[in-house]
């Protein structure tokens, strides 16, 4: 009954539903479908496809195939970053366009300048903006070359003729399924001031005093680090572990014929061969890193990484603020922009090496 | 029961030209072989006429109606394909019924065609099995029963018998001719095999390049080839040329030696040209003017062939009936039966009978 | 055993495991610690009770110590502190229960037997007090502002003459009203659990039952009281004698509570966030998978102009997510009407570039001929594709189902950025952080509806992870 009255409150405050309704009736009439339940689900589902072939044949056929998709990524993820430019050139605390004022380059204005512009005293906002920029920085710059490390020790050992492989691939692979809620309330228990890890360090005599570990300043980047690691390494591993099965056996069974140590084989065999698929590593993990955000705010760590900044400061969660909106608005667009320039440069590398 | 003609018909993957321009009528009921060697064309030829491959020029009709624009659902035609292409998810059975359902039959019909196409092709105990329980032989069957059931205004044949072995492949052969037999329909056959073509087809069309060399019946193409190509693709072994120059009544060959040549030619006096002769109007003479050393001998009990090397390095291959004496490393004479003798002209490689 | 060690330390038929071996299993058996004690550490806290998860408690089991109640009672002999061992466990769990539990046990039952300092304690701790007090008065024909009393300000206290009213009562009447209007020298007597320890007395020398208030160990002493009372004051016991009785018993009710909606003062229903939760993943799914698939068909089986800007289109959207612009995003689902209800959750998300490519990949492995013996077939376009395409697809489409489950369980920013104005269309991701956010003290139910939020996933993975991870090690995406 509550499960009834769920599904009614939640989709009851929008006419989508509605919409879906009007176009399956619509089908139903025109295409009068037989056969068993999936094929007239799929039958009446396709009407439109099916009556632009009989009225305008198969040429145009694609784009209606690509039409749905794209008008998702089209509303949900190119027209955002559009959006984003036409909030970040405006001031106002409202989301309507109508009531915003344009403002021109003030919001950017807000993130580099040591002034406030509205103010004219010191610009805090300023600070907390340079100060998650250069958080992220750091959290990118350790996380990424330790989780690849690991990864790729993981991936050789379960490349090795082991028993159980399965079952070890799994067991890596597990804490990738977590949802960031769960990994930050797992790891919370466990770093958490009075938690099991304070309190054993204590009884071995390594701590006289527990530590909250996840604020401490001197321990929540490592934190940060170990926990984000633990929860994404089996994805990269899975991803290196079948690259380094796309190398060919005979390879090494000619370099045993040569007498060649396994380090040798290792460096002059595996790694080299293994490159493209660790740029794709290296590439996937930066742009990760980089938007960091779920599990560190289910943590709760002391630091903000930009992406929890832009939340912050956008009032989408808590308190608006007055110039949060256009605020977050701008810092998106130089993520963003600092996306493209980091890909296509991975990019343009590759090309460099492949060649 | 349907005709098919095709005029002028181009094709061009943007400013590559694979298709040059054919015309060809094939008449209702005949089985049409489309054959070449691979990347003639062939393939995309009848494709073209299957509604798969827009047709850049030229008109394709079907019993006289022009089918350029119309989609292939809509040519009534069927097609049996070089992988089969049955649909792997689906018994044979449904994959016989498919193209019935979407043509809306009545379910009783379509049991009914299916039925009797698989009683005509023995394929009744195989009906409820998929694809990837069978057989090559057997999904070839399978294939050809889905086109069977359609009853279609000409059946298409894109080398159904090239994933086969050499064995299953001669009964296949068989079966598919004895097939048009029994339904009658127009048949497009291609292949890239001669022989194929020449056990079963009506009427042949030799394709090189996107050009038709030749369209004829298959002992035409064979006894009055068009041209050096044909002449050399048709027949098995194939047609020994050599090289030499017109001279009156006779060609002087230039290894040397002169071989008169009958009436019926027309030849400039010092023409190059190129004579052809099969391995069968070949003999062995102490007389002939032709002296050759034998390289290879192949014995096969009831025929045999002389592989042969003249003066100037050209290779000739000799048919004799029975067992031979010959042995490698002879050398031997050889004369020509003047009737089955082919003239070339060297550059445009035409055939100089008249 | 000796069959299941030779099976470990095979290699690859040369003479016993090598150091290399011994390192690699060391390292994975490290891993596999890593990853599964704090899964598992996670789960059996969740069976623990509000009590044990305060104290701190580092065992491993859920469970509790054997309890005994400590009781302050005011009265005019001062406060006393004494030690009651012989009381059913629902007594000591009065607080927690709701209404209806409480209802179901025989108060007076518990109180009949007892006497003196016992049960005053227990008249106090299980709310007996009022209603035994309004009986005196009514009994009595004391005057009606007695009633009001205790809800009057200081001042007004003072109209009343209380002493008049308690010399016309016995002691223990004076006791009963004197502890309803809190009027000195008595107070509102308490109970709280204690855990029961034995350990040597330091007087005596002998094995004696002690109440701690929490079993500490790794503190030297611990302050206890005698649980026979033989001594009214505070001793200290040393710690390493001690040892608890505790009974293992997992408090099934962090579970039952919060689904049941009778978990005390949540204003969060995780039962309907778990519906919403289910909801999203399963029409989310459906669509992703009838959306993507149907690009994928177009951009892998048809030749048309823009097909390369379409390609690129996807890979650009697999560069920079629109998680990025969150702002726009709001803007866009505000602009779209989505905002707010579960469907802002479901369409943003339904376009998955990874999932594009992922059934491109595969379809291009599905050979043309098919696609063409079902034109000859006089099958339609959108056939092909639902007909033909689709179960042929098969693998493919059922890796992307699976991690698209994943991932809408799993999603957090898109529900964040949609839907965290209304309450009612809350995931279960967002209601878990919203529980943390207003429950701090309610750590049980918190861990609790974590580890249920954790069961989808973790049945996928056990039953479907084949398909997962040749999905992502065949596209080498997420």
């Amino acid at each position: 009954m509550e499960a009834i009255h769920a599904v009614v409150d939640a989709f009851s405050g929008s006419r989508w539903p509605f919409g879906v309704l009007v176009y399956l009736i619509i089908g139903w009439i025109l295409v009068r479908p037989r056969g068993g339940p999936w094929a007239q689900t799929m039958s009446v589902i396709g009407w439109p496809v099916e009556l632009a072939q009989r009225v305008a044949g198969a040429t145009g056929l694609p784009y209606l195939f690509l039409l749905p998709t794209f008008l998702v990524f089209g509303l949900f993820t190119f027209a955002p970053l559009f959006i984003n430019v036409g909030f970040s050139v405006t001031d106002g605390q409202s989301i309507n366009f109508a009531d915003r004022t344009y403002s021109g380059l003030d919001n950017f204005a807000r993130l580099f300048s040591d002034t406030n512009i509205d103010t004219g005293r010191e610009n805090l906002e300023d600070d907390k903006f340079i100060a998650a920029v250069a958080d992220t920085i750091i959290f990118v710059v350790f996380q990424v070359p330790i989780m690849i490390f690991f990864a790729l020790c993981t991936a050789l050992a379960l490349n090795r003729n082991i028993a159980g492989r399965g079952f070890w691939r799994s067991v890596f692979f597990y804490p990738v399924m977590l949802s960031p809620v769960v990994v930050g309330f797992l790891w919370t228990l466990i770093l958490k001031r009075q938690g099991v890890l304070s309190l054993t360090l204590i009884e071995w005599g390594v701590l006289d005093e527990p530590i909250q570990w996840l604020q401490d300043p001197s321990w929540t980047m490592f934190w940060s680090v170990f926990v984000y690691t633990w929860a994404h390494l089996g994805f990269y591993m899975l991803i290196l572990l079948a690259g380094l099965q796309a190398i060919p056996r005979d390879l090494y069974e000619a370099a045993e014929m040569d007498g060649a140590s396994p380090w040798r084989k290792l460096r002059r065999i595996t790694l080299p061969l293994l490159a493209p698929t660790l740029l794709v590593v290296t590439v996937l993990s930066l742009i990760k890193a980089f938007q960091a955000f779920e599990e560190l705010y289910a943590l709760n760590v002391r630091w903000s990484s930009v992406v929890a900044y832009i939340f912050e400061t956008s009032g989408l969660l808590g308190q608006p603020t007055t110039h949060g909106l256009g605020i977050a608005a701008a810092t998106s667009l130089i993520i963003a922009v600092a996306l493209i320039v980091m890909t296509l440069s991975q990019i343009w590398l590759s090309n460099r090496a492949s060649r | 029961m349907a005709d098919l003609t095709l005029t002028q018909v181009k094709k061009s993957y943007g400013s590559v030209a694979v298709i040059h321009g054919i015309d060809l009528a094939v008449e209702s009921g005949d089985f049409c072989v489309f054959v070449g060697p691979s990347g003639c064309g062939k393939s995309t030829l009848l494709r073209m006429i299957a509604g798969l491959e827009d047709i850049t020029a030229g008109e394709i009709a079907i019993d006289g109606a022009v089918v350029n624009r119309m989609p292939a659902a809509q040519r009534g035609l069927a097609m049996v394909f070089q992988s089969y292409a049955l649909y792997p998810h689906m018994t044979a059975r449904q994959n016989m019924s498919f193209g019935l359902e979407n043509l809306h039959t009545p379910k009783r019909e379509i049991t009914e065609r299916v039925d009797a196409a698989a009683r005509m092709l023995q394929i009744e105990p195989l009906l409820d099995r998929r694809p990837g329980q069978l057989s090559g032989g057997q999904r070839q069957r399978i294939a050809i029963g889905r086109a069977v059931v359609r009853e279609p205004k000409i059946f298409l044949f894109d080398e159904p018998l090239s994933n086969l072995d050499a064995e299953l492949r001669v009964a296949m052969r068989a079966e598919i001719a004895d097939l048009h037999a029994r339904l009658g329909n127009t048949m497009v056959y291609v292949t890239h095999d001669q022989v194929e073509a020449m056990t079963m087809a009506d009427k042949i069309a030799v394709l090189r390049a996107g050009r038709l060399e030749q369209f004829g019946r298959p002992l035409d193409l064979f006894n009055e080839p068009a041209n050096r190509f044909v002449a050399g693709f048709i027949g098995s072994p194939s047609m020994n040329f050599l090289k030499g120059k017109a001279d009156g009544d006779r060609i002087l060959l230039d290894s040397g030696a002169a071989q008169p040549i009958g009436k019926g030619f027309d030849l400039r006096a010092g023409q190059t040209v190129e004579l052809g002769i099969r391995a069968g109007d070949i003999l062995v003479s102490d007389d002939g003017p032709l002296s050759v050393t034998v390289t290879h001998v192949e014995q096969l009990g009831a025929e045999s062939y002389l592989y042969c090397q003249t003066g100037d390095g050209t290779a000739i291959t000799v048919h004799q009936a029975g067992q031979t004496a010959v042995e490698k490393g002879a050398r031997i004479t050889l004369a020509f039966n003047t009737d089955a003798l082919h003239v070339f002209d060297l550059s445009t490689g035409a055939s100089c009978k008249i | 055993m000796s069959a299941a060690w030779t099976f470990l330390t095979r290699t690859q038929g040369r003479n016993g495991p090598t150091f290399v071996d011994w390192l690699t299993y060391a390292y994975l058996a490290f891993g596999f610690l890593l990853i599964f004690l704090p899964v598992t550490w996670i789960v059996l806290n969740s069976f623990k009770t509000p009590f044990q998860l305060d104290s701190e408690d580092l065992s491993l089991l859920p469970g509790e110590y054997t309890s005994v109640a400590r009781a302050t009672v005011y009265g005019p002999e001062g406060r006393e502190i004494f030690i009651l061992s012989d009381l059913p466990p629902w007594v000591l769990d009065w607080q927690e229960l709701d209404d209806e539990q409480r209802a179901g046990h025989d108060i007076e039952a518990l109180l009949s037997g007892r006497q003196g300092r016992a049960l005053y304690a227990l008249r106090s701790h299980l709310g007996q007090v009022p209603t035994q007090a309004r009986a005196l008065v009514a009994e009595k024909g004391l005057p009606d502002w007695v009633l009001r009393y205790p809800a009057l300000s200081g001042t007004a206290k003072q109209a009343f003459d209380t002493d008049a009213v308690f010399e016309t009562l016995d002691p223990d009447e004076q006791r009963l009203l004197g502890e309803f209007l809190s009027i000195a020298p008595y107070e509102p007597n308490r109970l709280i659990r204690q855990a029961l320890v034995r350990a040597i007395d330091p007087a005596t020398g002998e094995m004696t039952a002690f109440a701690v208030p929490r079993f500490d160990d790794t503190k030297p002493t611990l302050p206890a009281r005698y649980v026979d009372n033989s001594a009214p004051d505070v001793v200290k016991i040393d710690t390493s004698t001690a040892t608890a009785e505790r009974r293992i018993e997992p408090a099934i009710d962090n579970y039952i509570d919060p689904l049941t909606g009778r978990a005390y003062g949540v204003n969060l229903n995780f039962t309907r966030c778990f519906t919403n939760s289910v909801l999203v993943t399963i029409i989310a799914t459906l669509i992703t998978l009838l959306i993507n698939s149907m690009a994928a068909f177009a951009l892998s089986k048809y030749r048309f102009r823009g097909q390369v800007f379409f390609f690129l289109f996807i890979l650009a959207t697999l560069m920079v997510p629109n998680t990025i612009a969150l702002v726009g995003v709001f803007k866009a689902i505000h602009a779209t009407g989505l905002s707010g209800t579960l469907w802002g959750v479901i369409i943003p998300g339904a376009a998955t570039p990874a999932g594009v490519f992922l059934l491109r990949q595969y379809m291009l492995t599905i050979p043309d001929e098919l696609i063409e013996a079902a034109r000859m077939d006089a099958a339609s376009e959108w056939k092909i594709y639902w007909r033909i395409m689709l179960p042929l697809a098969l693998p493919a489409i059922a890796a992307l189902g699976i991690l698209s489950i994943i991932w809408r369980w799993n999603d957090l920013i898109l529900p964040m950025v949609a839907i965290a104005t209304t309450k009612d269309a809350y995931t279960i991701q967002l209601c878990l952080l919203a529980f943390r956010g207003e429950h701090v003290s309610q750590e049980n139910y918190r861990l609790a509806m974590t580890v249920v939020s954790l069961i989808p996933t973790t049945l996928v993975f056990v039953f479907l992870q084949k398909y997962i991870t040749t999905g992502i090690a065949n596209t080498g995406l997420k």
